[in-house]
């Protein structure tokens, strides 16, 4: 097909399937857990971490890493220490790395520096020392997932029972936030920081949908998920469109069709 | 066979300034059948919760002898309506105790078409958690706890919302376990009736420990179920 003569569409495509695997995988978790929105924060705050990174001169791409790491991080801790719900504490999170970005940057008048690829994400200007990144971060990542996908699903089902049958609750709740935030960290390049979120949540959604078993839901999720991809890229090549929000819009359409009656 | 699983000593546990627990002291022998009643917000949850290591003591202290336990907390079947798992996937869960990175070999398989079958759930291991009925799903979470082989079964009011007909099987089944299956059980429960036939050893908690003892000398102390009755509503 003529769109893979480009080595950056191959890239994309790449990238693009990877992140497809990545994100419900990590998500099915995540939202079952009610903490859909943790990704949204997570992403929100890196926006702080990109703008320090712009006025101190540090890679963006690390400074997502290391935000949406520490971001994760004091979620879970808030949520443990404090008397919220997890939604309120990442509603905290996401403001505070926004405030931090806006006044960072209001800052730093003189820099010119495109904070759009960020907000919106750009597939198609991925290299590959990013693709590199994303795949050596994301790898293990998967891998984690699929060893301890059991005691995960045991501390999403029910916490309590988990901890009296001896599973180490707080080392796999903490491990759970941090690859949920390295997920977010590699999408953000993809969907950028506002659409990110919708690649760990929406194909979730749609695979709960149709499945009733764990692993139905765990594989239709992903299916979803690398389809949205393949067709939003392939759409955004065609229509010259943005490619994250034509990832996430087929997301969306999919989903609704999920609903339908035909799905089931 | 009578040596002791569980020792409470002087244990004291409060939330935030107001003692819940006060002064509790008992000890549990293996294989007993141990029901605890009391009003609502007596401290039975949260001594369970301290039992199983949820919560730490504020002061005294809590032995256990033995790592193989298995607790189902209190309405924990209303929770899971939404839940993308099967019958199956849920009970498996519980041969999580013997390792939590390996995959499931047939021993496990068999062990778990064992728990559906006692519990009386084979035809529904494919079926959706939250698609059973409250009783079908409580007898999902006792399938995912007795097949660890626990030593120490804890059940948090486990027949709340289940009919009588129902309850009266439930705690056929808990005899089972009981009796022929060895296993120690802690039930807390406000069907008083219910657990007074089935238990060995009884408990009246309220903040404090007013009675523990053998079901029989209960009614002689407190004298007339009505009198109960009225300790229960507080
Ligand atoms: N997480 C908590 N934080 C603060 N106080 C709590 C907490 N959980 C319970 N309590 C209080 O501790 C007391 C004992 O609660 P507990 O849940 O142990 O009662 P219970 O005997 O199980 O009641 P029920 O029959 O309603 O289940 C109550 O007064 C309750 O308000
Ligand atoms: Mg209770």
């Amino acid at each position: 097909m003529d769109i893979f003569r480009y080595t950056f569409m191959q890239y994309a495509l790449i990238n693009g399937i990877f992140i497809g695997i990545l994100c419900p995988l990590i998500g099915v978790f995540l939202v079952l857990k009610n903490l859909s929105l943790i990704a949204d924060g997570v992403a929100h705050f890196s926006f702080g971490g990109i703008a320090l990174g712009i006025i101190l001169g540090f890679s963006p791409n690390v400074m997502i890493l290391v935000f949406s790491i520490v971001g994760a991080l004091l979620v879970n801790y808030i949520v443990r220490r404090s008397k919220l719900y997890g939604d309120t504490a990442i509603a905290i999170l996401l403001s505070t790395g926004l405030a931090l970005g806006i006044t960072i940057i209001s800052m730093a008048k003189g820099t010119n520096f495109n904070i759009n690829s960020y907000l919106f994400g750009s597939l198609l200007a991925i290299d590959k020392s990013e693709l590199v990144f994303a795949l050596s971060f994301g790898i293990p990542v998967i891998i984690l997932v699929l060893l301890l996908y059991k005691p995960l699903l045991y501390i999403t089902f029910d916490e309590d029972s988990a901890r009296a049958s001896g599973l180490p609750v707080e080392m796999l709740n903490t491990l759970l936030v941090l690859i949920g935030a390295i997920t977010v960290a590699i999408t953000i390049r993809i969907a950028g920081i506002l659409l990110a979120s919708a690649l760990v949540v929406i194909p979730v959604a749609t695979g709960m949908q149709v499945s009733k078993s764990f692993k139905g839901a765990l594989l239709s999720s992903i299916i979803f998920g690398v389809i949205s991809v393949i067709l939003g890229l392939f759409l955004s090549y065609y229509l010259n469109i943005a490619p994250g929000g034509a990832i996430v819009l087929v997301n969306v359409l999919i989903f609704l069709m999920s609903l339908s009656r035909f799905f089931h | 066979m009578s040596d002791k699983i569980l020792e409470v000593r002087n244990l004291y546990f409060r939330y935030k300034d107001e003692f819940v627990l006060e002064d509790i002291s008992f000890s549990l022998n293996r294989e007993e059948f141990f029901g605890i009643i009391g009003p609502n917000g007596s401290g039975k949850s949260t001594l369970l919760k301290l039992i199983v290591g949820i919560l730490k003591p504020t002061d005294g202290e809590i032995r256990i002898y033995t790592d193989k336990i298995s607790y189902i907390p209190q309405r924990i079947a209303s929770l899971y309506h939404l839940f993308p798992a099967t019958v199956e996937e849920i009970v498996g869960l519980g041969r999580l105790s013997d390792g939590i990175i390996r995959r499931f070999t047939n021993k496990d398989k068999e062990l778990i078409e064992q728990a559906l079958e006692l519990v009386g759930l084979k035809e529904f291991k494919n079926r959706k958690i939250g698609e059973l009925s409250g009783g079908q799903q409580q007898r999902v979470h006792i399938a995912r706890a007795i097949v660890s082989n626990p030593d120490l079964l804890i059940l948090d009011e486990p027949t709340t919302g289940v009919d009588v007909v129902n309850q009266a099987k439930f705690y056929e089944l808990l005899g089972h376990l009981n009796k022929d299956m060895h296993i120690t059980i802690i039930i807390v429960s406000h069907d008083i009736s219910g657990v007074a036939s089935e238990v060995s050893m009884m408990a009246y908690l309220d903040k404090r420990l007013h009675f523990i003892g053998k079901p029989k000398d209960f009614f002689k102390k407190i004298l007339w179920p009505i009198e109960i009755e009225d300790l229960l509503r507080g």
